[in-house]
């Protein structure tokens, strides 16, 4: 009895988290990988005689040495973070009244023109990176973290844009036509009741832009020389792969300690991915 | 009203959020705005700026920005050198060749000189001085620098990777080579006999620098090429390469695993750091990394020249040059660097641990710096000899170039190595892709 008591309590506790089990493989397998390996001996790390998912020899700091005191990272990861936040400003300021446009006011052409643009989010990096070098150059910013700062907005706000056309659509109009009897201009309006209701939108668009920003390596390949000015993941990238050796251990910790600023923005804004939507327009 | 009320505490409970994420935004531009503002020295003083490619060998770089520190302080001008990996060079070239702006000084990593040769400066002055001194440049040098179209050089040769044998001495002793395999023959056969006890040979076949360059100096040393010496003639329908074709479809099978169809650049290098692998074709960088972390297998592996064919012995040099880019605003600067670079070849060799292989005739004769003072690497000193590059035995053209960025012979053995495709049917399909290339050129 005891024990069919005790295999209930195991199955109502810990029953739904069984369909989890593979994702959770799936997903933080990546991330065990790349803490072992952070820490493990080259040659343990290429023994094929052991269990290659724990340690045999002793772990070792030496590759989070190699990465913090014989590269640049510390200041390649305050490029990026300078880099996402002011890219995510951007997007904000620009995105947020452009997709309150196309969302809500009725002009010839609003259609095709927010198709346009989020298929303009389709083309690749790789054909772009030529002609903006050209502008890149033309502003003078070649060679400078601005450039990446110019740059990086025309990949994330098409994107943003649409999705936070999604989230104005989601507010119910009366709410702003109320705000407009109450004697609102559409600015008001739209500063006043939209943007707080749409918060989560925003802090996904805002969390989508920086991690775009954080990841990109193609602009920061081409418009950074000078090892002083590069990104996280260009710098650990062509500092940590020398022609033919890959020193795996430095850049796992390199990916590991960069993974950190992304939980952090992540675990800020759980809760209002939480948040229904639409709850505050209801109340 | 109790609405508004809600609402009012509702923000207030959210400004501690806001007030944090604004606060630390706000700092972040702050801090980094006068830092990333201020433009670089360079903008007002006389400078050189490099781009080369961050070598395997740390210390190399290491001497390497030191050196160019010296030349500074001796002549005034300012030296930068921006380190990126090789892979990414020629997507930084064709950035800054659009723009016409950027560096002074481009590393051409594995072909390049004819491929940019309209952005690059005609250096045969540079170049002429540089081999008056040092007995002029071998073969190689001028297959790779020059330019067909006024055959001057347009890159100043820096040094080549050599493609030798790295053995296990301790396993091939046990298969009756002691001195590892010499012919490719050899090698087929202690290969199969090696894997049959667990230790295979790796040669990879996929797409990645070491597959193009090891394949084609077993194609080279059964007499076979893609093109004839004109660089014009297409000769990849010939019997010398289907008889490669052959040997290498049989050393895939008996003496490869099939993981060798999804490698890159480093996976050879780790099959012998994992003390499985019995004998791969690389340049030494796959026995120096092994020395630095674990001395015990290090020791047991040699060095050999990299195996004959039937016909000769030949093998695949991954070339370095520089050339001084159009838009240089410092163009004599740039060349006197790249001549103060040659009178230090020994110093470069030395940094390199006798990776970076001489273009001097020369440096070219023994001793080495490091090569000719260990036994293991001894047999490095004839690599000059038997080494050649992309469009081997004709020039280095773009349409040879655009044959090896495709990987147009790798797919080819790749299929009939598969079984995907029989021999002629091989043949054929690669001539095709080879023919329309060259179509491109004429």
């Amino acid at each position: 009895m005891d024990a069919r008591m005790a295999w209930r309590r195991i199955k109502r506790d810990y029953g739904p988290y069984l369909p989890l089990s593979p994702y959770l493989f799936v997903v933080l397998f990546p991330f065990y990988w790349m803490v072992i390996t952070a820490f493990k001996r080259d040659r343990d790390l290429y023994n094929l005689e052991t269990a290659p998912f724990w340690f045999k020899e002793p772990p070792t700091l030496d590759h989070v040495r190699l990465l913090l005191e014989g590269t640049l990272f510390l200041k390649w990861l305050q490029n990026s973070l300078m880099i996402g936040v002011l890219v995510v400003i951007i997007t904000l300021l620009l995105a947020l009244p452009a997709a309150y446009a196309l969302a809500r006011m009725r002009f010839p052409g609003a259609q095709p023109l927010s198709t346009a643009m989020f298929l303009s989010y389709l083309i690749p990096s790789t054909l772009l990176f030529i002609p903006l070098s050209q502008v890149v150059r033309g502003l003078g910013f070649i060679d400078s973290v601005w450039a990446l700062v110019i740059v990086y907005p025309s990949f994330t706000l098409p994107f943003c844009t649409w999705l936070l056309m999604g989230f104005v659509r989601t507010v119910p109009k009366e709410i702003e036509e109320s705000a407009q009897i109450d004697g609102c201009t559409r600015f008001q309006a739209f500063r006043m009741i939209i943007i707080p209701v749409i918060v989560p939108g925003i802090i996904t668009a805002g969390i989508f832009a920086f991690t775009l920003t954080y990841q990109e390596f193609i602009y920061a390949l081409t418009f950074i020389s000078a090892s002083a000015n590069k990104t996280i993941s260009y710098g650990v990238t062509s500092d940590l792969v020398r022609g033919d050796v890959y020193y795996w251990g430095s850049l796992m910790s390199g990916a590991l300690i960069g993974a950190v600023p992304v939980a952090i923005v992540y675990a800020f804004s759980l809760d209002h991915f939480i948040h229904g939507l639409t709850a505050g327009a209801l109340k | 009203m109790p609405e508004l009320t809600t609402k009012e505490v509702n923000r207030m409970t959210k400004i501690s959020r806001r007030k944090f994420l604004g606060t630390a935004a706000g700092a972040t531009a702050v801090s980094a705005f006068p830092h990333v503002w201020i433009r670089p020295a360079w903008a007002q003083t006389k400078e050189v700026r490099i781009l080369a490619w961050t070598h395997f060998v740390p210390a190399y770089d290491k001497w390497y920005d030191s050196f160019a520190e010296q030349w500074s302080t001796k002549t005034g001008i300012k030296v930068t050198i921006d380190h990126i990996p090789h892979l990414q060079i020629p997507a930084k070239i064709a950035a800054e060749v659009a723009t016409q702006s950027g560096h002074d000084i481009v590393q051409l990593v594995g072909t390049g000189t004819e491929k940019w040769s309209n952005a690059l400066l005609d250096v045969q002055d540079a170049a002429d001085r540089i081999g008056k001194k040092y007995g002029g440049f071998t073969p190689l040098a001028d297959n790779y620098c020059k330019v067909a179209a006024d055959g001057h050089y347009h890159s100043i040769p820096d040094f080549f990777i050599d493609f030798p044998g790295l053995y296990r001495k301790d396993l091939w002793t046990e298969v009756g080579y002691p001195n590892g395999p010499d012919t490719w023959e050899d090698l087929h056969k202690g290969g199969m006999k090696l894997k049959a006890k667990g230790f295979p040979i790796g040669i990879g076949l996929a797409h990645h620098d070491d597959s193009r360059a090891s394949w084609r100096a077993i194609m080279w040393s059964y007499g076979g090429s893609e093109v004839a010496k004109d660089g014009k003639t297409i000769t990849y329908n010939s019997k010398e390469v289907r008889e490669a074709l052959k040997f290498n479809k049989a050393l895939y099978k008996d003496c490869m695993t099939p993981e060798v169809l999804a490698w890159d650049d480093a996976s050879n290098n780790r099959l012998l750091a994992s003390g499985r692998g019995s004998w791969i074709h690389n340049p030494i960088s796959a026995y120096r990394t092994i020395e630095g972390s674990n001395k015990e297998l290090a020791d047991k592996i040699y060095v050999s020249l990299s195996p004959k064919g039937p016909v000769t012995r030949r093998s695949f040099a991954n070339c370095r040059a520089y050339g001084v880019t159009k838009f240089s605003k410092n163009a004599d600067g740039a060349k006197a660097f790249l001549e103060a670079l040659a009178d230090s070849y020994r110093d470069a060799a030395k940094a390199s641990t006798g990776y970076n292989m001489p273009f001097l005739k020369n440096y070219a004769k023994p001793p080495f710096p490091i090569i000719s003072e260990d036994p293991k690497l001894k047999p490095l000193e004839q690599d000059a000899e038997y080494h050649f590059t992309t469009g081997y035995p004709g020039p280095l053209t773009p349409a040879a170039d655009e044959v090896y960025q495709q990987f147009v012979m790798v797919d080819a053995l790749a299929q009939f190595a598969t079984d995907k495709m029989d021999l002629e049917q091989t043949v054929k399909w690669a001539e095709e892709k080879i023919k329309a290339i060259y179509a491109k050129f004429v």
